[in-house]
């Protein structure tokens, strides 16, 4: 028949169950292959305790259709039946055009308005595999499932996607009859009461000698349920296998013969792979899916299809938009360049993520894939994870992650996400980033994204378990922005960063770093030695003594330019500072552009404390210069310079900031020293090179461009200090002159580009 | 599960201003699937009016009916049913059990819903039932001024048919219903 065969194709091509499975200590293991029976367990209508005996499975199993069957007796009505109990029904309440909403008829109105409804949805359900899914049997199954349902939870009514929920349900329920129909072919022996074969075969032989003991190992066997279904017995055929007694078998097949045993528990209700009572069985699945488990953490489905939000939540919004802002809080978490690009863009979690929640991921994966997804959601505990220390009142926020099942949703979605990574950010809009949101590509390596999604799982358990350490008025999420805010509460940092916490975070920096700097005086600049970042940021701050490039290593030690009185801490005062700085650096390039220049860096920040310091420097600087000049320097010439050079240095120190605030590789950071080792040797290549690495940054990601650019500006600052050490201002040759201007001219093109960002 | 209203003599605007409130309250759109009219509406607004309460409208002419183009008779089928529709003036004696018999057999129905008497009779005659739904609006005949407004619908399911009998007396809707079993199935004709 069409069914077994669509589904025989539909078991070929999935990939094995039992490979994605992870073997916790308390998992079940004896129902590997049977799916349904394994769901059953996970989903709670089975017992879920290894020590469960068959016997009770099949005591719980016939209990559950007891109940779908009596649902299904009281709320199906058809009109013409004359109602039990009541002899002469009450015309004027029980007639098709009444009005009243008790009667009968008012009843079988509504019902077959939403069974209207229902038929719009399921006519569209899977075409793919529509032999079985389009089967009236099928359709007829799920529809009176869905009906029930419905009317036995009116609060919530039919929602589109239900359907799409039940489906897998009830096919996997298939599946395992189908695997039971095959091990009874393989099986026969095990299914089949031989006692008229046995009286034939014994009367052929000599004697008729009753062999108690055979008679009473095939009373042991079971009975055919539907004896249709494979014919009658095969009498005498000589196609017969040996028979097994039924401890020969192995374990699986004893099991799937013991499950479907007529004569076990309850006899055939208790059957617990049954064709007869599938219906029964997917209406108890469904219903547990829906209606999760008792505690509030855990993942009810039904709950994403509800409206308004629920009394006790924390942030008053709908289920659905709560959990759509967990994903992306989790995604900011982990991937933040990504986050804030999807935040720019203007794509609300909840755009997609309605649909992926909603039908857990029904939509996104086709049918094999789609099992073993949620072989691995339902795999994972409901119930809330205990988070002992934790008071009271301060409430969850994102319930979807408080259980695990709700913590391996929510990494599955981001996971999924993260796969799309490169494609979502090349989009240029929100509409394009949806469509590939939207799309899920098919041919993808499952195992890696559930793999990611278990990892990001425990994340997320993680996260939660640690809420209690955020201070509670910054946990209110509103759309978008305070996403944010959360995040930099949790330490890392996304766009939109609050100034003032910033500059006094990049003081507290550079305060230890000038501690760091004063220690490390004794220190060899260090070639491709991986430093931490800090340290790093610092070095970058305070060029002075450690001297980068090698051809300053080659002269005097420790040849502190004016740039690092500069930027040593304001704290710290000018004087004890070398004098000779002032001297090297009279170019006369920067004189003639320092008008224009010194425009700029004012006009950057306005930090008072900068400003203040810094003039405090520039009064300070002055006056050692004077003492030691020796060429005509004007006074101006040296204010101006330090303006324009604190300029860059406010630009290199906010570099330094973004930098911090990024999560820095170490192999990263210390690339970029090494690089500029290498480019200091030709000071032409310099050049060329910074500019490629100018233009780098326009292909690069935020924090990357970043890096980019401070790298830039960091190798700009060495050429020019190189420059102007290797030759005193006035016989500054042509050459070296030429590569000032251009490094200057550099630099100040990347500020203006920084600021225009910022 | 078809149900069928079966209406007529409503004469409007002539007798009667409109159906009474009470029963227009209860012919909502949506639950009905046919509806068969004995004629005498007598104005287009009921005829638009009853195509408001199903889209599959059946009318035969009466005789005040302003509408020329209404047929004499009508035949359809229903599910297992034949049903026949005639106005009744046609049929003399007016009302006369035996004469409307003799117009089944011509027409060879099951049912047989005629008017024009403003009185709701309902008879098993002969392996078939002759329904008369009576007037609909309560207006007067000339052979009666006391008219009680009442209609009828019909719950056709396979091979049973309930009737159900909408009067509305003293100011409240009665409810009384008619089971009708039909012997045999009818062959559909090609």
């Amino acid at each position: 028949m069409a069914i077994s065969e669509e589904i025989q194709i539909l078991r070929t091509t999935q990939q094995d169950p039992s490979c994605s499975s992870n073997s916790s200590p308390s998992r079940d293991h004896r129902f590997e292959k049977l799916r349904g029976v394994r769901w059953r367990i996970n989903l709670g209508i089975l017992p879920s305790s290894p020590s469960s005996t068959i016997h009770e499975l099949r005591r719980v199993t016939a209990d559950s259709r007891r109940r779908y069957a009596a649902l299904r007796r009281r709320l199906l009505i058809d009109p013409h039946l004359p109602k039990k109990g009541i002899n002469s029904p009450d015309l004027t309440i029980d007639n098709p055009l009444s009005q009243n909403p008790d009667s009968t008829w008012g009843r079988f109105f509504r019902n077959a308005e939403l069974e209207k409804t229902l038929d719009q949805d399921l006519s569209r359900l899977y075409p793919e595999h529509g032999s079985y899914f389009q089967s009236s049997g099928c359709q007829g199954m799920l529809r009176r499932i869905l009906l029930l349902w419905c009317l036995k939870h009116p609060e919530i009514g039919y929602r589109q996607g239900m359907h799409e929920l039940l489906a897998p349900l009830l096919y996997v329920l298939q599946v395992d009859v189908q695997y039971l129909t095959d091990v009874r072919s393989n099986y026969e022996d095990q299914f089949i009461d031989l006692f008229d074969e046995l009286a034939f075969q014994e009367r052929d032989s000599a004697a008729y000698d009753f062999d108690i003991k055979k008679v009473l190992d095939d009373s042991m066997e079971e009975e055919e349920e539907e004896g249709g279904e494979n014919g009658p017995p095969p009498l005498g055929s000589a196609k017969k296998k040996k028979p097994k007694s039924f401890d020969e078998l192995d374990a699986e097949t004893q099991t799937a013969v013991l499950l479907s045993d007529a004569y076990g528990a309850e006899g055939e209700l208790g059957i617990v792979l049954s064709e007869k009572f599938m219906e029964h069985d997917a209406y108890s699945m469904f219903d547990a899916l829906m209606y999760g488990g008792s505690s509030p953490g855990s993942v009810s489905v039904a709950n994403f299809f509800v409206y308004s939000a629920p009394n006790d939540s924390v942030t008053g919004l709908p289920p659905v938009i709560e959990a759509s802002t967990a994903l992306y809080h989790l995604l900011s978490l982990v991937d933040a360049s990504l986050h804030s690009h999807l935040v720019e863009l203007g794509v609300e979690p909840q755009y997609f993520a309605l649909r992926w929640l909603r039908v857990l991921f029904g939509r996104e994966f086709p049918l094999n894939n789609l099992l073993i997804v949620w072989d691995e959601i339902f795999s994972a505990e409901n119930s809330e994870v205990e988070r002992g220390i934790v008071e009271a009142d301060l409430g969850i926020e994102f319930r979807i992650l408080s259980s695990p099942r709700g913590a391996l949703v929510a990494g599955m979605a981001v996971s999924m996400i993260l796969y799309l990574r490169s494609s979502l950010l090349a989009t240029e809009n929100a509409t394009s980033s949806l469509k590939r949101l939207l799309n899920f590509p098919e041919d993808i390596d499952l195992s890696k994204v559930i793999e990611k999604a278990k990892s990001l799982q425990t994340l997320a358990l993680e996260i939660n378990a640690r809420r209690d350490l955020i201070p509670k008025g910054s946990r209110k999420p509103t759309r978008g922005h305070s996403l944010s805010v959360d995040s930099i509460s949790l330490g890392s940092s996304p766009v939109g960063i609050v100034p003032e916490s910033y500059w006094e975070e990049k003081w507290r920096v550079l305060n230890s770093a000038e501690e760091e700097e004063r220690k490390k005086k004794a220190l060899q600049r260090p070639k491709a030695v991986k430093k931490s970042w800090s340290e790093r940021v610092k070095l970058r701050l305070s060029r002075t003594e450690s001297d980068p490039s090698p051809a300053e290593a080659i002269k005097s030690g420790n040849k502190p330019p004016i740039r690092r009185s500069l930027l040593d801490d304001l704290s710290r005062q000018l004087g004890e500072k070398e004098i000779e700085p002032p001297e090297s650096l009279n170019a006369d390039t920067d004189i003639e552009r320092s008008s224009t220049v010194s425009e700029s860096p004012n006009v950057d920040y306005e930090d008072n404390n900068f400003d203040k310091d810094r003039s405090e420097n520039h009064v300070d600087s002055p006056l050692p210069v004077p003492e030691n000049e020796s060429q005509g320097r004007s006074l101006t010439n040296v204010f101006k310079e330090t303006k324009i050079l604190s300029g860059k240095f406010q630009r290199l120190w906010r570099l330094g900031r973004n930098l911090s605030g990024e999560e820095a590789s170490a192999t990263k950071e210390a690339k970029p020293i090494d690089s500029e080792d290498g480019k200091i040797d030709s000071e032409d290549g310099k050049i060329d090179s910074e500019d490629g690495k100018v233009d780098s940054d326009s292909t690069a990601c935020n924090g990357d461009a970043s890096k980019n650019t401070g790298r830039s500006m960091l190798e700009h600052i060495k050429v020019i200090e190189s420059v102007l050490e290797l030759s005193s201002p006035e016989n500054m040759t042509e050459n070296g002159r030429q590569t000032v201007e251009e490094a200057l001219r550099e630099l100040r093109r990347i500020g203006n580009t920084l600021l225009s960002e910022m | 599960m078809v149900l069928v209203l079966a209406l007529g003599d409503l004469h409007v605007p002539h007798r009667a201003a409109d159906l009474p409130p009470k029963f227009k309250s209860m012919l909502v759109p949506g639950k009905i699937q046919h509806i068969i009219c004995t004629g005498n509406l007598c104005i287009k607004e009921i005829h638009d009016y009853l195509k408001t309460i199903c889209p599959d409208l059946h009318i035969v002419r009466g005789e005040f009916d302003e509408d020329a183009r209404y047929p004499e008779n009508k035949t359809l089928t229903i599910g297992q049913f034949k049903l026949g529709l005639c106005h009744g003036h046609q049929v003399i004696p007016w009302g006369d059990l035996d004469s409307l018999a003799m117009l089944q057999r011509q027409l060879d129905v099951d049912i047989l819903v005629t008017g024009h008497t403003h009185q709701f009779t309902a008879y098993k005659h002969e392996g078939g039932v002759v329904i008369n739904p009576g007037s609909a609006t309560g207006a007067y005949s000339s052979i009666n001024q006391d008219v009680n407004p009442s209609f009828v619908l019909m719950d056709i399911d396979g091979l049973r048919v309930v009737v159900y009998v909408y009067e509305l007396i003293d100011g409240e809707v009665k409810v009384d219903k008619i089971d009708f079993k039909k012997t045999s199935t009818t062959n559909s004709a090609p």
